[in-house]
């Protein structure tokens, strides 16, 4: 479960105050065993790099190579642990336009995770479109449950699918809704596809944290920047994948048009949404510094994102 | 004809029933998933509704015909073992029998209605359907069975309504709409007077057992079957003790085989095969031009000029007036939900008509499910390409509401929800700044690209919404 405090995540105390039920009797028989709860660490302490590029066609390949890159799976998904993986399929678009995260990257994910001894992965999205005929036309609906993932269709906003969390610093968003299954998980996965957008500039990691939210997006675009950054301090995404195996470079977020596409054959794995972001930012030939919400990321805490440790291979 | 075989016919019949009533559900229910579209094959093979879209019915034709020569060769099969309707009727017959029996003013109680049977209704109606097709005004639409049943499987109020009806009809009379008003029914009714193969009495103890004809077309006393209203279900035939049903061509009768003569024949009226008898059926079918004909004349089918949204494809609204069943089919398949049922405000001719409003989704771009269901083609099918680049409407940008103009922040959800490649909304980036620094961007129409499919005014975050698709 994302810790909802931005401040002090490896603050046992801070962390009790801001979990909810579940996650406090779990961290409470942890701790009466005397071990330390793996996620109340920071991150990046682990083994491996911040960010992890890799440069292949071969998507499986790369998929797994940049997860290992920062630490591996077994990192991150732990045995029993759920799992929820958000990629981005908010629209009703063909897998070639790459308006939505390639299948092929979801599989590999859900596959990865229950390879870690996962006990449970959801796969779901916010979609802008219709969320069925999204699903399917994406393609991710049938990838993900052919790895085994329960793919949760996500329709009108309800109180049993959402939950009203207090965004502590939040300068645009107060209190959001946000899926319980997410909350609810041990492990947030964040699938985004690199992607330009009219008025973030670019949608990757931390824009795609937008459909885990139940309120008005629409309404979001007023202080995009400010609303991105809110959502990724409420809810941190524990490992960012992100799909640049071929980026929308204009016209985006909603493309429809191969010309409007160039091969990059990147996967970029990171803990941190905020340096993946920045890193996926480069192959557009934009420093990270330009997009808005990067800024605001780096200013509330989500870490550098101009320095940070990086290993860069090719398949 | 053997007993046993007349059974073993009703069985038959009954099993026939079941089987097309489960065709019906199965593709009604199938056609609710966007992905499994199928056609329904009683809309889309029928003589009635074929004539009021020839051009784009031309290629079930052969469907159509094929359904002409089955009534001309062996009568009204079609409404006795086919028609999901009929079936429905006859169930709820069923169900209602002990009402019906105990119903103090229940139709059989009035010995006038024989003549109701033998010159019905539906042939003035069959008349008024025939003459507004050739003048596309939208009768049929509201006579025609197959159109009803699925409005009642749509659960649409006007659906429930007629449902009320026949559960009404049923408690007075079994197949009353049937009998007495079907235009479809009629139609068969017509080509089954041909003398072909048709049930027939060929020996008679005058037992009455006939009686329970659920059309009332058998006549003990007159030694014939109607053959404009005998549905050939093989409902009662087998009771008959001297086993006096034959199936054959006229000649083959010898009435009275057995030497039982009626008991009584009044003169005054014709025998069913007649040439008084068709003559009069010719004169309800006449009246029946003429009241279709009234109707139009006096505009009660007006089109009034609506600025209605179309579901996706429809150019020529006057075509699509014409040519829409109301059966609502794409309303309950649309998997949006943005096709509403429109209302009286635009006259008879709209009425019931589907009409597009954007909430909470636009039309989507790479769906086709109302072209693919609707039975008369019209909603045209189109190919996706085409499809994409039919205008429903066109959008217009209200600056007076739009939050950049009048708040001066960015905003661009309709552009960046516009699923044209090439984007009909582009933006003007000004000079001034918004409120977090950026440069302010305009949106701005090309309305030479928009489609009109209203994902922009579905998703514009202003209230009221400040982009709207109008019709062209």
């Amino acid at each position: 479960m994302p810790v909802l405090d931005p401040l002090r995540k490896d603050d046992p105390f801070t962390i009790i105050l801001t979990m909810n039920r579940r996650d406090f009797l779990k961290t409470a028989a942890i701790a009466s065993f005397g071990l330390a709860a793996r996620r109340l660490l920071p991150l990046d302490t682990g083994s491996g790099v911040q960010v992890g590029v890799v440069r292949s066609t071969e998507i499986e390949a790369a998929v797994t190579r940049a997860v290992e890159l920062v630490g591996g799976i077994g990192r991150y998904v732990g045995r029993g642990d759920v799992v929820a993986v958000k990629p981005n399929i908010a629209f009703n678009s063909p897998p070639q336009y790459k308006a939505t995260t390639d299948p092929l990257v979801v599989r590999t994910i859900v596959d990865l995770c229950y390879q870690a001894g996962a006990s449970k992965v959801y796969v779901f999205d916010r979609t802008v479109s219709n969320p069925r005929l999204s699903y399917v036309t994406s393609g991710i609906q049938q990838a993900a449950e052919e790895a085994g993932a329960k793919v949760l269709q996500v329709g009108e906003v309800s109180s049993k699918l959402y939950k009203r969390i207090v965004v502590a610093d939040g300068v645009y968003l107060k209190e959001t809704l946000v899926n319980r299954y997410i909350l609810e998980s041990d492990v947030f996965i964040n699938l985004p596809v690199a992607k330009t957008h009219s008025t973030a500039g670019l949608t990757i990691g931390m824009k795609n944290l937008m459909g885990i939210s139940g309120d008005n997006r629409s309404r979001w675009h007023w202080e995009i920047h400010q609303a991105i950054s809110d959502i990724n301090m409420a809810v941190k995404s524990d490992l960012t994948v992100v799909d640049a195996t071929a980026i929308m470079t204009q016209r985006g977020p909603t493309g429809g048009s191969l010309s409007y596409l160039e091969d990059k054959d990147t996967i970029i794995a990171s803990s941190g949404v905020a340096q993946a972001d920045a890193e996926a930012a480069t192959l557009f030939g934009k420093k990270p510094e330009d997009l808005g919400y990067l800024r605001l990321a780096e200013q509330k805490g989500l870490g550098s994102i101009t320095s940070y440790s990086r290993k860069e291979i090719s398949l | 004809m053997r007993s046993r075989t007349l059974k073993g016919l009703k069985i038959g019949r009954i099993i026939a029933q079941a089987l097309f009533f489960g065709l019906f559900l199965f593709v009604f229910i199938r056609s609710l998933d966007p992905f499994a579209v199928l056609e329904n094959p009683f809309l889309r093979f029928d003589p009635l509704i074929f004539l009021t879209n020839p051009e784009a019915n031309l290629r079930v034709i052969a469907a159509m015909a094929a359904l002409l020569i089955l009534a001309i060769l062996l009568g009204r099969v079609f409404c006795g073992w086919i028609c999901p309707l009929g079936s429905l009727i006859e169930a709820l017959d069923f169900l209602l029998s002990p009402l019906r029996r105990r119903n103090p003013v229940a139709l059989s109680r009035y010995p006038r209605r024989k003549l109701l049977v033998r010159y019905p209704v539906s042939m003035l109606l069959l008349g008024a359907v025939l003459v507004t097709a050739f003048t596309q005004a939208p009768l049929l639409q509201f006579l025609h069975p197959n159109v009803w049943i699925i409005r009642i499987a749509s659960l649409t109020p006007v659906g429930l309504v007629f449902l009320g009806l026949l559960l009404l009809f049923s408690i007075f009379a079994r197949r009353l709409w049937c009998t007495y008003l079907c235009p479809l029914g009629a139609l068969y009714g017509l080509l089954a007077r041909l003398p072909l193969f048709r049930l027939r009495i060929s020996a008679c103890s005058s037992c009455g057992r006939c009686d329970h004809c659920p059309t009332e077309a058998a006549n003990y006393e007159r030694r014939e079957i109607l053959a404009h209203q005998c549905l050939v279900c093989f409902d009662y035939e087998s009771e008959c003790p001297t086993e006096g049903f034959r199936f054959t061509l006229p000649e083959a009768v010898a009435p009275d085989a057995r030497g039982t003569a009626p008991p009584h024949r009044r003169r005054a009226e014709p025998s069913s095969c007649s040439r008084r008898s068709f003559l009069k059926h010719g004169i309800l079918l006449a009246a029946g031009f003429a009241v279709g004909g009234l109707l139009t004349g006096i505009g009660f089918f007006h089109r009034r000029i609506t600025a209605l949204l179309r579901p996706p494809g429809v150019a020529d609204e006057a075509h699509f007036v014409e040519n829409c069943l109301r059966c609502l089919q794409c309303v309950r398949s649309c998997p949006n939900q943005i096709i509403k049922i429109t209302g009286g405000e635009h006259g008879f001719a709209s009425l019931y008509t589907p009409h597009l409003e954007f909430r909470p989704y636009g039309c989507d771009y790479f769906c086709q499910v109302c072209q693919q269901v609707c039975p008369n083609r019209a909603i045209p099918l189109q190919s996706l390409e085409q499809k994409q680049s039919t205008p429903i409407g066109v959008a217009r940008i209200d600056e007076s509401l739009c939050v950049v103009y009048k708040e001066k922040f960015n905003c661009l959800v309709c552009e960046e929800v516009c699923p044209v490649p090439e984007k009909a909304i582009r933006y003007d980036v000004t000079g001034e700044r918004s409120e977090d620094g950026e440069p302010l961007r305009e949106p701005k129409m090309i309305p030479e690209r928009c489609v009109g499919c209203g994902i922009c005014e579905a998703r514009c975050p202003a209230e009221p919404v400040a982009i709207r698709v109008f019709a062209i």
